[in-house]
């Protein structure tokens, strides 16, 4: 018999082997003996990972539901859901009574007297105008009070400074300063500092109540 | 069928099938815990109309098993002799002595297999597929799937002559 014919007798012996029926007389008893030990191996009782992956994988596995269960499971998860879930309700209930703030009358900010200097640039263009906070009084303010006190400084304008004062970091190409001038108008005065592509200003001017808040009368 | 019942159906089989590749049960944990994984990736696009279930699970083992063996060549790891890794957990220390005796001279024979023979057999004896399958998923003959079974089982009996 040759080897290809004693390997498809063995290969049928096995089969029925592997499907419960242990040949009565094989071919081959001692290879039959080695595979009936390789078909009753089990190792997987040496596992030590398969509740914990099982416990893992079963939630993915089941979807948002069996995900949600597994993390109520836990109870720190528990609180922070229910702490949550507080927020969302409160949360509007909170925004639709504003309390009204009485904002005290500040005394005028100090005024810089305006030096002639050169034309602003168009860097020094005004801002566009911002969405402004609500301020809610109960008098009207003074049209010409200031808003914040001022602090002592020195007057800018005065000030010799050349050097630009933001300092280049990293790996960046430095700010080169090509010039450095006064400015000043009806807004107030500062320094411009000149650099190859842009102007940057460092402006001291007063700022009323209405530039910060939408002043509402109660 | 859902994913737990394959993992209940399937993980003692793809244990097995990795535990003929690798000696150290701890590795072996891994390894099944990385196909399982990888089985939960795919488990919503697989599609049964275009093959059984074990053979594409087993197709994920195989790469799972050859990617460790790759890895493990890189970094140039002997294999260890694990015969005495597993704790005694049952009730008689006699008879789970020999148990774990028997099953370590198995895993040794089967060790001393070339490693196209040692997948075949891991695939035969652990997957439940038959020879036909095994050959639809080595990209092998039925035929040359039956020889290297035969062939095997005779080099594993020259080596477990009278031990088993």
């Amino acid at each position: 018999m040759s080897e290809q014919e004693l390997a498809e007798k063995f290969n049928r012996e096995l089969d029925s082997l592997l499907a419960g029926e242990a040949p009565a007389a094989p071919c081959d008893p001692g290879a039959m003996a080695i595979a009936s030990a390789l078909s009753d191996a089990d190792f997987s009782g040496g596992s030590r990972i398969r509740e914990e992956l099982r416990g893992r994988l079963a939630p993915e596995a089941g979807g948002i539901l069996s995900g949600l269960a597994a993390l109520l499971s836990n109870n720190y998860a528990r609180a922070a859901l229910v702490a949550a879930c507080l927020a969302v309700v409160l949360l509007p209930l909170a925004r639709r009574s504003p309390v009204p703030v009485t904002v005290p009358v500040p005394a005028p900010v100090a005024q810089t007297p305006a030096a002639p200097g050169p034309e602003i640039t168009a860097s020094s263009e005004a801002l566009s105008p911002v969405p402004r906070a609500e301020l809610w009084l109960k008098q009207p303010p003074k049209p010409d009070a200031g808003l914040f006190a001022s602090v002592p400084m020195g007057m800018l304008e005065g000030e010799k400074i050349s050097q630009f004062p933001i300092a280049a970091a990293g790996r960046g190409a430095p700010i080169a300063v090509s010039g450095v001038r006064a400015v000043s108008d009806e807004n107030g005065s500062g320094v411009a500092w000149e650099t190859e592509t842009t102007v940057f200003e460092l402006r001291r001017q007063p700022i009323a109540l209405e530039d910060l808040f939408q002043v509402i009368s109660i | 069928m859902e994913f737990t019942e394959l993992y209940d159906r399937y993980f003692a089989k793809v244990y097995n099938y990795v535990r003929y590749h690798v000696r150290l049960a701890a590795e072996a944990d891994d390894i099944t815990g990385r196909i399982f994984e990888a089985a939960l990736g795919g488990f919503a696009k697989f599609d049964p109309s275009r093959g059984p279930e074990q053979a594409w699970l087993f197709g994920i083992a195989r790469n799972a098993v050859a990617d460790w063996g790759r890895g493990r060549t890189r970094r140039g790891e002997v294999a260890l002799d694990a015969a005495a890794e597993r704790e005694g957990t049952d009730p008689r220390p006699e008879a789970a002595f020999e148990l774990r005796e028997r099953e370590a001279r198995l895993l040794e024979a089967v060790a001393g297999l070339d490693e196209r023979s040692r997948d075949i057999i891991a695939l035969k004896f652990s997957s439940g597929m038959n020879n036909r399958e095994i050959a639809k998923l080595t990209g092998l003959g039925e035929s040359n799937i039956g020889i290297i079974i035969y062939r095997a089982v005779k080099k594993m009996q020259a080596s477990l002559e009278g031990k088993i």
